[in-house]
């Protein structure tokens, strides 16, 4: 994995000490700030591509920064401790974000960490599994010699099922992902998902899309 | 609660738990409702039953009495005509002999001996007032009036009896009718008291119902349907008390979500920086057992706020994740530890932070019932999943096993007795089961089952 540039935003000092050291022993370059103020100015300047956030800060309230942050495309893990911020995390977690509760290992964090940047790294050029390509900026997805463009909404669900390979995301989830508040019609997802496989039993490539009965859909 | 134990038709002596349901089953116990129902049944049935004998007897007695009168009043007359004719002379022995229908009619001697007679029956009584006589077969009202000749001397009695049966055989059957009719009115009016008592007591037995599956854990409140009397006091009464009980679980909820927010940032930093020291100093035993004191400290912890913030209430994240890799890191940092793991396929749908936490419980309280050197660990594939965590420590007494998964319930002194109680709860949470077995000295063996991955996805759509 490529070093990345971590941003660690936690009000308790020798917690920020202990994670910035872990993960700069894992050859990352990390900048640990104590406040949500601190973190927005920081997160402002760019070149960031993972923040570990506190959602309990001095200043402003953790969850606030996060929006800032999700708008911003940044991918975050959030650290929580209280249980009702699980709930209110839950409609953010939908958009980019993943959570770790305290206490938590080190080595669970750093997991996280990395499966975030692993995504992160994978979304940006094209990606490819198991035969399949899918060039994501301009929605074309191949398979040896064959192509096709796919619509807008078909890549952005192929992106992520091909991004997270074995995770499970339920019907709910992805309309969440893909629509926002706005959301679609109850069988929208399950028509995608059909097309999708279509598209690429027509491109001759093996479909790799698994229907996870009760749960959604994943891809192995 | 002991319900469960041993109920999986183990050998004898050998307990078995079950975790797979959520939570021990109430006793579906009969409060016995339907005792107070037969009871107040009874009551309104033998009411009517004596409402309708008062009134048979006392219509009975009525018309008994007016036809007694009517008839003494028709003796009376017919008497006193008799009487008048006689007197004036115009009557003889040939209308004596004539006889009218249901009428018997005697002269007696001032001596006692019938000198005129209709027929040859039985001599008629003296009676002064009409009074009730029996002449073979027939009943008769019997009454008489003093002969006088036209003269005005009175030489005897004239007697008259009245054939009374027919009338006495009409007022029986009037009350065999009534006694009919009545009972058939309790009949019904009984059978509709039951239907009334019945409706009126379903709502109780819906309340005790609703009461006695009440989750200790998050009770909800009864819902009542029904009129706005005593029973729906008792609903209200009921709510109250369950809302006072989930008011004092919020407020410790929220206490020990406060502790844990003040606990979380230190415990971390220990175990995280106990965790470098011992890397960076692998060969001193005092590390070490700092650095398991302060996981284990953090395991705890975890699992306190797992079941306090009501995190396994959220549905979980399922990835592809195979058992088998799980059990391998679980163990890496229990030395000692046996494990066997087969060929086949072991990958499930699990959140992988969960599932390590359920087989670090297991292989934990295995660790600390028996030690390290006595603890096995299997993991074999296919289209179920399955671990075993199995252990020859000292084993538990069937008690103590139906009690296993119990929240708040340790085995053995120290232990905060959640760790189990989380394990099953997620466990659940993916769809699987986990089963204990343990007797007294001959160890205790836990086993989760999952279902394997292939099982849970849907069979691919035909080629087009």
């Amino acid at each position: 994995m490529p070093p990345a540039h971590v941003l660690v935003v936690e009000d308790d000092a020798r917690l920020r000490g202990l994670v910035r050291e872990a993960l700069e022993a894992t050859g990352h370059r990390v900048t640990a700030v104590g406040t949500g103020s601190d973190a927005l100015l920081r997160a402002l300047g760019g070149g960031i591509d993972l923040v570990l956030l506190d959602l309990n800060l001095p200043d402003v309230d953790g969850i606030e920064v996060a929006r800032r942050l999700v708008d911003g495309e940044v991918p975050i893990v959030m650290l929580t401790a209280r249980g009702d911020v699980a709930s209110r995390v839950e409609g953010l977690y939908a958009g980019a974000a993943d959570y770790v509760t305290k206490p938590f290992e080190l080595q669970e964090l750093l997991a996280r960490v990395h499966v975030r940047l692993r995504e992160r790294g994978a979304g940006e050029a094209a990606i490819e599994y198991a035969g399949l390509r899918l060039q994501s900026d301009v929605r074309t997805l191949s398979a040896g010699d064959a192509q096709v463009t796919l619509p807008e909404r078909e890549a952005e669900l192929l992106r992520l099922l091909l991004t997270h390979p074995g995770r499970v995301f339920s019907r709910e989830d992805l309309e969440a992902r893909l629509y926002g508040d706005d959301l679609p019609d109850s069988n929208t997802i399950e028509v995608f998902v059909y097309q999708l496989r279509r598209r690429i039993r027509a491109l001759g490539a093996p479909d790799p899309i698994r229907t996870v009965r009760g749960k959604g859909y994943t891809v192995l | 609660m002991s319900g469960e134990a041993g109920g999986g038709g183990a050998d004898a002596g050998t307990g078995v738990a079950d975790g797979a349901r959520g939570r021990p089953a109430v006793a579906t116990a009969r409060t016995r409702p339907r005792h107070l129902r037969a009871r107040l049944g009874l009551i309104v049935l033998g009411s009517l039953l004596v409402a309708v004998a008062g009134t048979v007897v006392l219509v009975d007695q009525l018309f008994g009495r007016a036809q007694r009168g009517s008839l003494e009043d028709l003796l009376a007359r017919d008497l006193q005509r008799v009487q008048a004719l006689v007197a004036a002379g115009t009557l003889g022995a040939d209308f004596v002999e004539q006889g009218a229908g249901g009428v018997r009619l005697q002269f007696v001697s001032n001596a006692g001996a019938v000198l005129l007679a209709a027929d040859a029956g039985d001599p008629i009584p003296l009676a002064a007032a009409p009074v009730r006589s029996l002449s073979g077969e027939r009943a008769e009202l019997v009454g008489s009036a003093a002969w006088r000749l036209p003269s005005g001397l009175e030489i005897g009695t004239i007697r008259m009896a009245l054939d009374v049966t027919q009338a006495e055989a009409g007022r029986a059957t009037l009350r065999v009718n009534l006694l009919f009719a009545g009972s058939l009115l309790a009949l019904v009016a009984g059978a509709l008291a039951w239907g009334l008592v019945s409706g009126a007591l379903r709502p109780l037995a819906d309340l005790a119902r609703q009461a006695a599956a009440v989750d200790p854990a998050r009770p909800r409140l009864a819902r009542y349907r029904g009129p706005d009397d005593e029973v729906a006091e008792l609903a209200r009464a009921l709510n109250v008390a369950l809302e006072a009980i989930a008011e004092r679980q919020q407020a410790e909820r929220d206490a020990l979500a406060e502790v844990a927010h003040e606990l979380a940032a230190p415990l971390t930093v220990v175990a995280g920086e106990l965790r470098q020291l011992a890397t960076a100093r692998p060969d001193d035993p005092r590390v070490r057992a700092a650095r398991e004191a302060a996981d284990e400290l953090l395991h705890t912890s975890q699992d306190l706020l797992t079941l306090a913030r009501g995190e396994l209430d959220r549905a979980p994240d399922l990835s592809v994740v195979d058992l088998a890799e799980v059990a391998r890191g679980v163990i890496g940092a229990y030395p000692g530890v046996a494990l066997a793991a087969d060929r086949a396929d072991a990958r499930v749908f699990a959140q992988p932070d969960r599932l390590r936490q359920v087989v670090r419980n297991l292989v934990r309280n295995a660790v600390q019932a028996a030690g390290a050197e006595r603890v096995r660990v299997a993991v074999a594939g296919g289209p179920e999943v399955r671990l075993r965590v199995e252990d020859d420590g000292p084993g538990m007494t069937p008690e103590a096993l139906a009690r296993v998964f119990d929240r708040y319930v340790s085995g053995r002194a120290g232990g905060a007795g959640v760790g189990l109680t989380v394990a099953r709860r997620i466990v659940a949470s993916f769809d699987g089961r986990i089963e204990a077995r343990s007797e007294p000295g001959r160890g205790t063996a836990f086993e989760v089952t999952l279902p394997g991955w292939s099982s849970q996805v849907e069979a691919e759509p035909a080629e087009a």
